[in-house]
């Protein structure tokens, strides 16, 4: 009896610490490191490196997060959607602990949490009260679809975890009442899908399986992808091979010079026309309304009204 | 004896020779500094590698100062097509205006603060990598500069080689730096 008082109390106590470390393990967010903003400094996005740098706004230089060679935060990376907006997910690709953040110029805040170390989110679309995330879930040996999350200023979180069946969520763009969204097929071959967000109760259409690239755009409700190595979008047609992010009626390309550093153009879709070229473009940050601001290393930053 | 003494010495030729050919690490130059670095990525049999080589003493010209570098991102035996990306990041401490420009691209400049300031130039270049075994790889040499050399600090100047891939099923990077 006194026996199995003692195998009771050794199972409870295993029990505790084991949900003590999956718990510690689960909060260990790898946010940490853009904490303690000094003053005077803005938080921007680098597309480079995929993470949060520093801008002086006194100076005007940039200030690279430079984690490179900080092994903890060696493999933690930020990912944006396409369509420029607050919402990023940040995740450590080794260590798990993926969560959602939402950006703003001097501050982040915390809104979404993985479930499990396995599990992450990329975005994939977003506006300023809607935003879809694809789910990757990662085992020992292979990567699998988690489906979609979505996400709205007035019911938050929602998953949506059957709805692209095995196939991995890579490229989506709102458009109107819709989500089109690009699952991978073979490392070529890349399917493209509609969904009626609105009305959730109809599966998904499959609209195309011949796309090359999982890229998508959607401008006056009308979606764009990749055909021979190039996209129309509104009046603009660009070669792949470019980051691209679109917000209204302007696209933002980064791309590098022959030399490797990165130029920012600035394209208006209506007419097409090159609004502005942006040379040793690395970030940009979003006042959420208006404004995309475009930062280069040591000449300053450039406002882009999008509206 | 002597004919297994000569033999012996023919054969050391030999093998230093063939080591300096194929410019193993090992008979590098005494000048420059080498490292690498390689991450084994999980779920899959394939190691990220990042090898960066950098002039220990550099060179003056003019009113500048220059060090020549190497650096290289390699995938070993992919497990999927990809891409694969290589960053190179030079660094300097530099005060008054002073610029570093890394493989020959524009100058970026301190402010006009007569302090020391850590100042940083990187340019990418990417490649689409294939499902196989054996490594594919893509690297650039060229050269880091700072000028003028009266406002820089004195053995500061670095470069950080990284190497990141991604899959082509999945969003998530994968990184690996190397510093020298």
């Amino acid at each position: 009896m006194k026996k199995l008082k003692y195998i009771i109390i050794s199972i409870v106590v295993l029990g505790i610490i084991t949900a003590i470390l999956v718990y510690t393990k689960r909060k260990e967010f790898p946010v940490s490191f853009i904490d303690n903003l000094p003053q005077g400094y803005s938080y921007v996005y680098d597309i480079d490196d995929k993470t949060i740098d520093r801008y002086d706004n006194m100076n005007q230089i940039l200030y690279s997060y430079g984690g490179e060679n900080d092994d903890k935060f060696q493999n933690t990376f930020f990912y944006s959607s396409p369509t420029i907006g607050n919402l990023y997910s940040v995740g450590d690709s080794i260590e798990g602990g993926f969560c959602i953040i939402e950006l703003n110029e001097s501050y982040y805040d915390v809104i979404y949490e993985a479930k499990a170390v396995n599990e992450s989110f990329f975005p994939i679309a977003q506006t300023n009260d809607l935003a879809f995330f694809s789910v990757e879930i990662s085992s020992e040996d292979d990567i699998k679809s988690g489906g979609l999350l979505m996400w709205t200023k007035e019911n938050g979180f929602q998953i949506f975890s059957e709805i692209s069946g095995d196939e991995i969520i890579l490229g989506g763009a709102i458009c109107g009442d819709f989500l089109y969204y690009t699952t991978y097929y073979t490392d070529s071959v890349f399917y493209l899908y509609r969904w009626n967000y609105v009305n959730c109760v109809e599966g998904p259409q499959l609209i195309s399986s011949s796309l090359t690239t999982p890229e998508i755009y959607c401008y006056q409700e009308k979606v764009s992808y990749y055909e021979n190595g190039i996209i129309h979008i509104g009046n603009v047609e660009i070669t792949y091979g470019s980051d691209m992010y679109l917000l209204d009626r302007k696209l933002f390309v980064f791309s590098p010079n022959t030399t490797g550093l990165i130029i920012c153009t600035v394209y208006n879709l209506d007419t097409g026309e090159k609004e502005n070229i942006i040379q040793d473009a690395r970030a940009f940050s979003f006042d959420g309304t208006t404004t995309v601001t475009i930062y280069t290393i040591d000449k300053g930053k450039v406002e882009v009204k999008v509206s | 004896m002597r004919k297994r003494i000569n033999k012996t010495i023919t054969v050391m030729f030999l093998v230093l020779t063939l080591c300096f050919s194929m410019n193993a690490p090992a008979f590098a130059s005494l000048t420059q500094t080498e490292t690498n670095k390689k991450l084994s990525i999980s779920g899959t049999s394939s190691t990220l590698k990042a090898y960066a080589a950098f002039d220990r003493f550099g060179s003056n010209m003019g009113n500048g100062k220059e060090w020549d570098y190497t650096g290289k991102a390699s995938i070993v035996n992919a497990a999927k097509a990809g891409t694969l990306k290589l960053t190179i990041k030079g660094q300097a401490t530099l005060n008054t205006s002073a610029g570093i420009s890394v493989g020959g691209g524009s100058s970026i400049s301190a402010s006009t603060s007569s302090s020391w300031q850590t100042i940083s130039s990187s340019y990418s270049q990417t490649k689409s990598i294939k499902k196989k075994t054996g490594t594919q790889s893509t690297s650039d040499t060229s050269n880091l500069i700072v000028a003028p050399r009266a406002h820089y600090q004195t053995n500061t100047a670095c470069i950080t080689v990284t190497a990141q891939i991604k899959w082509s099923n999945s969003s998530k990077w994968y990184k690996i730096s190397a510093l020298a």
